[in-house]
């Protein structure tokens, strides 16, 4: 698949455009297919002839049958190094230790007799056959009699009716996780309860839920291997190399920084892991503030009616229908949007907080409010692209309800419609990047060499990402037929190209130092 | 899951038992017609400030007894670090159940309790600093409390 390729095949680049971007260097560039590959920052700056985005898989993605094998080869593993046959007895002791191989060898040399005691299966013993002798027994659970076939006893000799038993554990189960470290019933026994019995006692369902257990335990206790974030989903990674970079794919769809693990943060390129929590720890802290700032500050530019803002679009209009003035501006700064326009001939530079206006009051007071007022700027566009990222869901299912509406509308093939949701994505991946480009401006040296750069791709990014946005959101009912329909598309699919290659060339920039000359 | 018949079988084999030997600490008995619902009338140990003191105590049971543990509430108003003033006490004392163990277990362990409260573990924290600081104080009105309501 290479639905990209087909892309570029049909429509070629709009020059003008691109002329207009300020960047020749657009069609030098060269592409990846699937625009969620990952990026080597490690080990190669950026070179502007050569695309550096090298494919690179260093971690993996597990399902349940993964972790299955995996686990038992461990299991095997510590069976042959340590000679116990039993693999019930290996696993609890695994558990025990964490799932950590190494420790449980040492542990196991050092003092083999506590560490089983420990573990709940001392002398390496199952369980406990009955007495020849006895014929009738009585469970001290129920209070009820049973002849010995009917009972069951762990190592301890503990004994209980098989009824009595596969109650207890199947409501263990049915407590959860914690279940795979139960005990035996008698009051302060501390023989654990091993898989063996679990699966001769237990419904198979419930052993199946128990089982599962224990690999979500083989994944806790790993350091290796998290579960992916994301609702729902039920895949893990493994990723060795600690302190990656890169985000990693889950098969879900989900893209995500494996470090941070955290749905809400998801991935957070070009910022490292230190300054998301940084810049997160400062969000809460100055929360209070900022809800204060924004309460106070949602309102048109012109006539101050209270204004609301729908869709990823930071191009916003005073709604008259709604009592207001009809003037159009720019979500960001406030300023008008039709400096905004490529019609106009050229960007407002809204990404960049106004150093002059800065300079004015530091020299007035190097007091809390300038500092304030500073973070506000990064936290406001931090929060923009942030809150579109939110409405991800909600972005694709528009986009859906678009397509069938140009599918009956336009009469056209399914695959006409495809470049919707190429468009909805690419917006998607941009607003991520961009929301934490301002927390990578946030921390970034004020007065650096670094910054001219920085801001210069960012500005190149966030108008094209704005453009592709108001472009993408543009409404049905003004394209009165097939052939302006046609020519939308052509724009769309166009911008959406653009706008990929401005986040290359961000993602290239800033992975490369920032050193590079434009 | 738990069989119904288990837990209502060895419900009724614990109150047969009570009836056979009452035990010395007071007596047990169901409320209404559930099984599920006991009512238990304690005397303070002796040598605890509780002492002379009776206590009522709501034992609530759950269907999947005795696999999962009873909840207990003091009925009687208690000066004591590990009861609340609503009469709940700290679940620590039952999270070493075991389905072996039976409702007169459960009153014998809350005896313990009465005898030795464990101000480590607190549910009523300034009592609990009281019980470790100034013991004569903490008797004295666990006393007049006991005197007061646990009549
Ligand atoms: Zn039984
Ligand atoms: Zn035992
Ligand atoms: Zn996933
Ligand atoms: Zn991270
Ligand atoms: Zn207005
Ligand atoms: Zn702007």
């Amino acid at each position: 698949m290479n639905t990209d390729d087909e892309m570029y095949e049909d429509y070629d680049v709009d020059d003008d455009s691109a002329e207009e971007s300020g960047n020749e260097s657009i069609d030098d560039m060269e592409y990846d297919e699937t625009g969620t590959q990952e990026f080597d920052f490690d080990d190669n700056g950026p070179s502007r002839t050569h695309s550096k985005l090298t494919r690179q898989k260093s971690f993996e993605v597990l399902d349940k049958s993964d972790l299955y094998s995996e686990s038992h080869k461990l299991i095997k593993e510590v069976m042959d190094v340590l000679s116990i046959p039993s693999e019930a007895c290996v696993s609890t002791l695994l558990r025990h230790m964490k799932w950590n191989k190494e420790k449980l060898i040492e542990r196991y040399m050092e003092n083999s007799d506590k560490l089983c005691a420990d573990a709940g299966v001392p002398n390496l013993k199952l369980d406990k056959p009955v007495d020849k002798g006895i014929k009738q027994f009585s469970c001290l659970i129920c209070l009820e009699d049973f002849s010995p076939s009917q009972t069951y006893a762990l190592s301890c000799d503990h004994r209980y009716c098989l009824p009595c038993w596969k109650s207890y554990l199947e409501i263990k189960v049915s407590e959860g996780p914690e279940c795979i470290y139960t005990n035996c019933p008698a009051p302060k026994c501390k023989v654990r309860v091993h898989e063996d019995a679990f699966k001769a006692i237990v419904s198979p369902e419930v052993f199946e839920r128990f089982s599962s257990f224990i690999l979500k335990s083989y994944v806790d206790d790993n350091p290796q291997v998290k579960w992916c974030p994301a609702p729902g989903c039920i895949y893990s990674i493994r990723c060795d190399r600690k302190e990656r970079k890169e985000a990693v794919n889950c098969k879900c769809g989900f893209q995500y920084c494996f470090n941070c693990n955290d749905y809400d943060i998801g991935d957070h390129m070009p910022v490292p892991c230190s300054q998301v929590d940084k810049w997160l720890q400062k969000a809460s802290d100055e929360s209070e503030n900022v809800t204060w700032m924004l309460a106070n500050t949602k309102k048109c530019p012109e006539c101050r009616s209270p204004i609301e803002k729908n869709g990823g679009c930071m191009h916003m209009t005073c709604k008259k229908n709604a009592g207001g003035c009809g003037f159009e501006f720019c979500w960001l700064c406030r300023g008008p949007w039709s400096e905004h326009g490529s019609t106009t001939g050229g960007y407002y530079n809204c990404n960049k907080y106004d150093k002059s206006k800065a300079k004015e009051e530091d020299e007035k007071a190097t007091d809390a409010k300038t500092e304030l007022e500073a973070y506000m700027f990064y936290y406001h566009r931090y929060e923009s692209h942030r809150n579109a990222m939110k409405i991800a869901d909600e972005q694709r299912k528009n986009a859906h309800l678009k397509e069938q509406q140009i599918l009956s509308k336009f009469e056209v093939r399914s695959a006409d419609t495809k470049f919707l949701m190429e468009a909805t994505e690419q917006l998607l991946r941009n607003r991520r990047v961009l929301q934490y480009s301002y927390v990578y401006g946030y921390y970034l040296d004020k007065k650096s060499q670094e910054r001219n750069l920085f801001e210069y791709l960012q500005e190149d990014l966030e108008k094209h990402t704005n453009f592709l946005s108001t472009l993408y959101e543009q409404s049905l009912d003004k394209l009165e037929d097939y052939q302006s329909f046609i020519k939308w598309k052509e724009q769309v699919t166009n911008y959406t190209r653009i706008t990929k290659k401005f986040l290359d060339n961000f993602v290239e920039g800033v992975s490369g130092g920032l050193t590079a000359v434009h | 899951m738990a069989n119904p018949s288990t837990s209502n079988k060895r419900l009724q084999k614990e109150i047969t038992d009570l009836q056979k030997t009452p035990p010395g600490w007071g007596s047990a008995s169901i409320v209404g017609d559930s099984l599920y619902k006991w009512k238990a009338s304690v005397a303070g140990p002796e040598g605890s400030p509780y002492e002379k003191g009776t206590f009522d105590i709501e034992i609530d049971i759950p269907a999947d007894y005795p696999f999962k543990p009873p909840t207990i509430k003091f009925a009687t108003k208690i000066y004591h670090p590990n009861i609340k003033s609503d009469g709940t006490i700290c679940a620590q004392v039952l999270s070493q159940w075991s389905p072996q163990l039976k409702i007169v277990d459960v009153i014998i362990m809350i005896r313990s309790l009465m005898t030795e409260p464990n101000p480590d573990d607190p549910l009523e924290a300034e009592i609990a600093q009281q019980f470790r600081t100034d013991r004569n104080a903490f008797n004295k009105t666990a006393k007049e409390w006991t005197k007061k309501h646990a009549k």
